[in-house]
C-alpha cells in the first residue's frame, strides 16, 4: 500500500510542478488569441482555476484503474500457466513497474522549462519524451495516430521488461518465457486499449 | 482441453473486437475524407427555413458563412450574442445558422436571440443530419465555415469564435 501512496505523491508533485512552472495566463492568451476574445480567454482561465482540484483527485483514481486493468490482464495470463489467480502479486509488480512512468512527466517539465521555452498548450498536451511522435511534426500527424505514436516510447519498453522481470519472479521461469506471458496478456490488453482510443478519437474529433 | 478452448475463445474475442473497432474507425475516416473533399466548395444543400419553406443553400456571388449550431449549446448562444452586437460587419455576406434540431426549437431560438430580425442577410435553417455529416462532416457545435465569393472554403473554426476572426476572412 505504501508503494501506491509513494507513487501517487510523486505523480501529484509532478502535476503540481507542471502546472506551476509551465502553465501561465500568457500561455492561454497566446494559444487562444486568434479565435477568442480577451473576456472569453479570461473565462477559460477562471474556469480552469475553479476546476483545477479535479485533476488532483482524478489522477490517483485513474492510476488505480490502470493498475487494476494491467494486473487483471497479467493475472489471466498467469492463470493459464500456474492454474491460480494471483491478482495481489500482479498488482504489486504492475505498481513497481509503473514507477518508470514518473520519468516522462519529469523530462517533459525539464524540456519545456529549459529547452523549448516558447510553446503552446497543444505542445504541452501532445509532447511525449523519447517517443516515436518526436520523429514527426505533430501538426501534420492525423489526430488518431498521435496516441499510438506517443505509446511507442522508450519507457513503455522498459515497462514491458520490468513487467516480465516481475512475472519471472512470480512464476519462477526465465525471462524469455515471462516476456511471452507479458506479450500474450498485457500486450493483448494494450492492443485492445489502443484500438478503443483510436476508435474514440476518430469518432469524436472534428 | 478446457483451458485451450478458453484461451482460444478469449483470443478470438479480443482479435474480433480489435478488428471491428479498426473497421469502424476506417469507415469513419473514409466518410470524413469524403466530407472534407466535398466541403472545399460550397455544396448545394436543401434546407428548411423557420417558416417551413425548403430553400437551397448555394453560391450567390458573395461570401458565405455557415454556423453549425445547437440552440441548447451555451457557446452557440454566446456566439449569437456576439454576432448581434456587430450586424454591420456582415452586410456583404450571406449567413446561415444551420442546425439538425426540430423547427419549433429553432423558432424559439430566433424568438430569444432575434438573429434574423437583426441581420437581414442571416437565415436560420434546419439541415438534415445526413447532409450535415456527408456534405460538411459537422461533428462539433459550434463549427464555422467561411466561403469566399467564388464558393471556396477559406477557413474552418471549431468552437466559439470571436467575430473579428470571422470578419477578417470576408474582406
Amino acid at each position: 500500500m505504501y508503494k501506491y501512496f509513494t507513487y501517487i505523491i510523486f505523480i501529484l508533485l509532478l502535476l503540481y510542478l507542471s502546472n506551476y512552472l509551465l502553465i501561465s495566463e500568457t500561455l492561454y492568451f497566446n494559444t487562444f488569441a486568434e479565435q477568442l476574445t480577451y473576456e472569453q480567454i479570461e473565462n477559460i482561465i477562471n474556469e480552469g482555476k475553479k476546476w483545477k482540484w479535479v485533476s488532483y483527485v482524478i489522477l490517483p483514481l485513474l492510476t488505480l484503474i490502470k493498475l487494476t486493468l494491467v494486473a487483471s490482464c497479467l493475472s489471466i495470463g498467469l492463470f493459464f500457466i500456474t492454474n491460480t489467480f494471483s491478482f495481489k502479486a500482479t498488482f504489486g509488480l504492475a505498481l513497481e513497474a509503473e514507477f518508470v512512468f514518473l520519468i516522462p512527466p519529469f523530462l517533459k517539465i525539464l524540456w519545456f522549462a529549459l529547452f523549448q521555452t516558447d510553446y503552446t498548450l497543444q505542445d504541452l498536451q501532445i509532447f511525449y519524451p523519447l517517443s516515436a511522435l518526436n520523429f514527426f511534426d505533430y501538426t501534420t500527424v492525423q489526430p488518431w495516430l498521435i496516441y499510438p505514436l506517443q505509446l511507442l516510447n522508450v519507457f513503455e519498453i522498459i515497462y514491458w521488461v520490468l513487467l516480465a522481470r516481475g512475472v519471472s519472479q512470480v512464476i519462477e521461469r526465465d525471462m524469455p518465457q515471462s516476456f511471452e506471458v507479458v506479450l500474450a496478456s498485457y500486450g493483448m490488453g494494450l492492443v485492445l486499449w489502443v484500438a478503443v482510443v483510436m476508435f474514440i478519437t476518430v469518432s469524436f474529433t472534428p | 482441453m478446457n483451458k485451450k478452448i478458453v484461451i482460444a475463445t478469449l483470443l478470438l474475442s479480443v482479435v474480433g473486437l480489435v478488428v471491428w473497432l479498426m473497421l469502424q474507425s476506417y469507415q469513419t475516416l473514409q466518410r470524413k475524407k469524403e466530407a472534407t473533399s466535398k466541403m472545399q466548395h460550397l455544396p448545394t444543400v436543401a434546407l428548411s427555413t423557420l417558416d417551413s419553406t425548403v430553400i437551397s443553400l448555394s453560391q450567390k456571388g458573395q461570401p458565405t458563412v455557415l454556423f453549425y449550431f445547437d440552440p441548447h449549446c451555451e457557446h452557440c448562444q454566446q456566439e449569437a450574442n456576439q454576432l448581434k452586437k456587430q450586424p454591420q460587419a456582415f452586410q456583404n455576406a450571406q449567413l446561415f445558422w444551420l442546425s439538425t434540431e426540430r423547427l419549433w426549437v429553432l423558432r424559439a431560438f430566433e424568438k430569444e436571440y432575434a438573429l434574423q430580425k437583426t441581420i437581414p442577410s442571416l437565415t436560420i435553417a434546419q439541415i438534415s443530419p445526413q447532409a450535415a455529416d456527408k456534405q460538411f462532416g459537422f461533428r462539433t457545435v459550434p463549427t464555422i465555415l467561411i466561403y469566399d465569393a467564388e464558393g471556396n472554403l477559406v477557413k474552418k473554426y471549431v468552437g466559439e469564435t470571436k467575430m473579428e476572426a470571422i470578419v477578417k476572412y470576408l474582406k
